[in-house]
């Protein structure tokens, strides 16, 4: 579904990943984990087609095209989604038209009509229920006045109403307490199918215990240093990650 | 009625006549800290209303009462295990008692809290974990700006202290319950310590009850450190009688990625006055500061809060709420600092709410 071969990105000159090697195949979670500042989120940006990065080398096929080449909006339409680590405010924007638009344009793109008003808030109705998410900030502007917690949520909400293919959920346990936590990981696990992969990067362990990977990459000055299956996370969770960076000269 | 000098002069006198009282039991540390809070407090003395930020409270009437003050920890006569109960329906906490500031000799096992996790005293923990309580103790009350925290820092012996280690949540919440209870008016110092360490989660509540008629004066201070991507949530139920007087100040340091929920419940008191203190010292913390009080007959609350945006992209919300009757009164004033320079800002502080409502 998803190969990255030898991925260089650098910003205002500065090498921020260098060579990334990463194949994630439909019905796989894959949790990328790392110390602050090795890149983890500069690849979920990277992905989703930030245009403040510069790719220098390598390449990224997501489906059998060429990622790189397209634009953020179209890498959307192709089933990529990302969960921002801070998700912005969208003020004057009801979340219910901003889900509206976003629906709509992806089943344009797919060449089907738009949904009906009375079939999207049905579905609308059907996808809050899986994040517990209250009809109080689905009619509020998009995430502004939201909690750093419902905002998550409002993430998952998004997600779960685009079903996306490949759902990039960066540091989505960050200012979750262990109830939202199981809220937002109990979302993600039910929208989970044979043909969808997630990439989960966290800094810790305890999402992992929600939504267990298949496999774990560290990320450490930006290479995947090691990969292994979910004990990893709890070898790094009991060890910290300074043993990660002394195996890689540091 | 004795004026502000010839309270501070007691003040100064209890200090110095029972300075081997203070002493004794008390860290290195402690007393180190003790020594530059009194001489804090010799300046500043107990704030009057010029102080611009007690300009809502006159602590004179609550000062000036000869009380009783137990510099040494008083056997309790009773098991308090047995005599108080919580009367909230279906609370299910890891309960701890206090009593007239010290931490209850005689507290019940917690069996259920996970493995790492410490409740116990002050002076327990300056001797068994010096590591740790060193590292916070008398780091984030600002002595030099309040007189009321001065002599609370002078006057320290005991109070509660709970560390949550890196990575463990506490899914029972922790409760605390400050009981009074003496055959005599008494001044109570009750000195806090609450350390919550990387990706860790806890929630406490802390109860303050009287047991008995007396007068009593609380001078209680709690200082809580938050490391990096820790939730806290602290609550607190203030519930005691018309004849106590509770000054409650409570300072909170927040580390990148925390997230601090605090609530102070005001249901019953005298004179009640809470300053409450937040530092944002790292990028992307949350903070809620969120209180209520029901205030009747001639009580009087007073919120005092100050949230320190020291750096940038952190949010913080506030929201008092009150419901009073007959003679009550209640002030509330919010500080918000932002810093200069910084660029990125992310605050959005909503205006407090106070709602005054006369039930007739």
């Amino acid at each position: 579904m998803l190969s990255i071969k030898n991925l260089h990105v650098s910003i205002e000159g500065k090498d921020i990943l260098k060579g990334i090697n990463l194949d994630v195949k439909p019905g796989e979670v894959h949790a990328i984990m790392g110390p602050n500042g090795a890149g983890k989120s500069t690849l979920a940006s990277v992905l989703a087609g930030r245009d403040l990065y510069n790719v220098t080398e390598g390449e990224v096929i997501f489906q059998g095209k060429d990622l790189l080449d397209m634009e953020p909006e179209d890498r959307a339409k192709e089933g990529i989604f990302l969960g921002f680590q801070y998700p912005i405010e969208i003020p004057g924007v009801s979340t219910v038209n901003f889900m509206k638009t976003a629906v709509n344009e992806h089943r344009k793109y797919k060449g089907l009509d738009p949904l009906s008003a009375s079939d999207f808030l049905k579905l609308m109705r059907e996808k809050k229920a899986l994040v517990e998410i209250d009809s109080k900030l689905t009619n509020r502007s998009v995430n502004e006045g939201f909690s750093g917690g419902e905002k998550k949520k409002n993430e998952i909400f998004q997600m779960a109403m685009l079903e996306p293919k490949l759902a990039v959920l960066d540091e989505t346990d960050s200012g979750l307490d262990i109830d939202a936590l199981r809220v937002v990981a109990n979302g993600v696990n039910k929208l989970k199918t044979r043909d969808n992969a997630t990439i989960v990067i966290t800094h810790y362990q305890r999402l992992l215990d929600y939504i267990v990977p298949d496999v774990v990459h560290v990320l450490y000055n930006g290479r995947i240093v090691k990969t292994a299956g979910k004990e990893l996370a709890l070898e790094l969770e009991e060890k910290g990650y300074d043993w990660i960076k002394e195996e890689n000269g540091k | 009625m004795a004026d502000i000098n010839t309270i501070n002069k007691d003040f100064a006198d209890l200090f110095d006549q029972g300075n081997e009282l203070l002493l004794e039991g008390s860290s290195d540390v402690m007393n180190e800290t003790r020594k530059n809070a009194f001489q804090d407090f010799s300046k500043l003395g107990i704030p009057t209303r010029a102080n611009e930020n007690y300009k809502y409270t006159n602590l004179i009437p609550a000062f000036d009462h000869p009380y009783n003050v137990n510099l040494r920890y008083q056997n309790v006569d009773v098991d308090l295990n047995e005599i108080f109960q919580c009367d909230v329906p279906e609370l299910d906490t890891n309960l701890v008692l206090l009593t007239n500031g010290w931490y209850y000799g005689n507290n019940k096992e917690l069996t259920e809290l996970p493995k790492g996790v410490i409740v116990c005293g002050v002076q327990e923990a300056a001797e068994k974990y010096p590591d740790i309580f060193n590292a916070h103790y008398g780091k984030y009350a600002k002595t030099e700006e309040d007189g009321v925290v001065a002599l609370n820092t002078a006057l320290a012996k005991d109070g509660f202290f709970i560390y949550v280690p890196k990575g463990v949540v506490i899914e029972k919440p922790i409760q605390v319950v400050n009981l009074l209870r003496s055959d005599r008016d008494l001044m109570a110092t009750q000195r806090n310590l609450i350390v919550v360490e990387e990706n860790a989660q806890a929630k406490i509540i802390v109860c303050d009850h009287t047991l008995t008629h007396h007068k009593y004066l609380t001078n209680s201070v709690t200082e809580v450190n938050v490391a990096r991507n820790a939730i806290f949530d602290l609550y607190t139920l203030q519930n005691q009688h018309l004849n106590s007087v509770i000054l409650n100040s409570t300072f909170i340091r927040q580390e990148s990625h925390s997230n601090v929920l605090s609530n102070t419940i005001s249901l019953y008191g005298g004179t009640i006055r809470n300053n409450h203190h937040v530092l944002l010292d790292e990028e992307y913390c949350e903070n809620n500061t969120f209180g209520m009080y029901l205030m009747d007959r001639d009580q009087h609350v007073d919120n005092f809060t100050s949230i320190d945006h020291a750096k940038p992209n952190c949010l913080s919300n506030e929201h008092f709420k009150g419901v009073m009757d007959d003679q009550a009164s209640g002030a509330f004033a919010g500080r918000i600092f932002v810093r200069e320079m910084l660029s990125k800002l992310r605050l959005t502080s909503r205006t407090t709410t106070c709602c005054f409502q006369t039930m007739l």
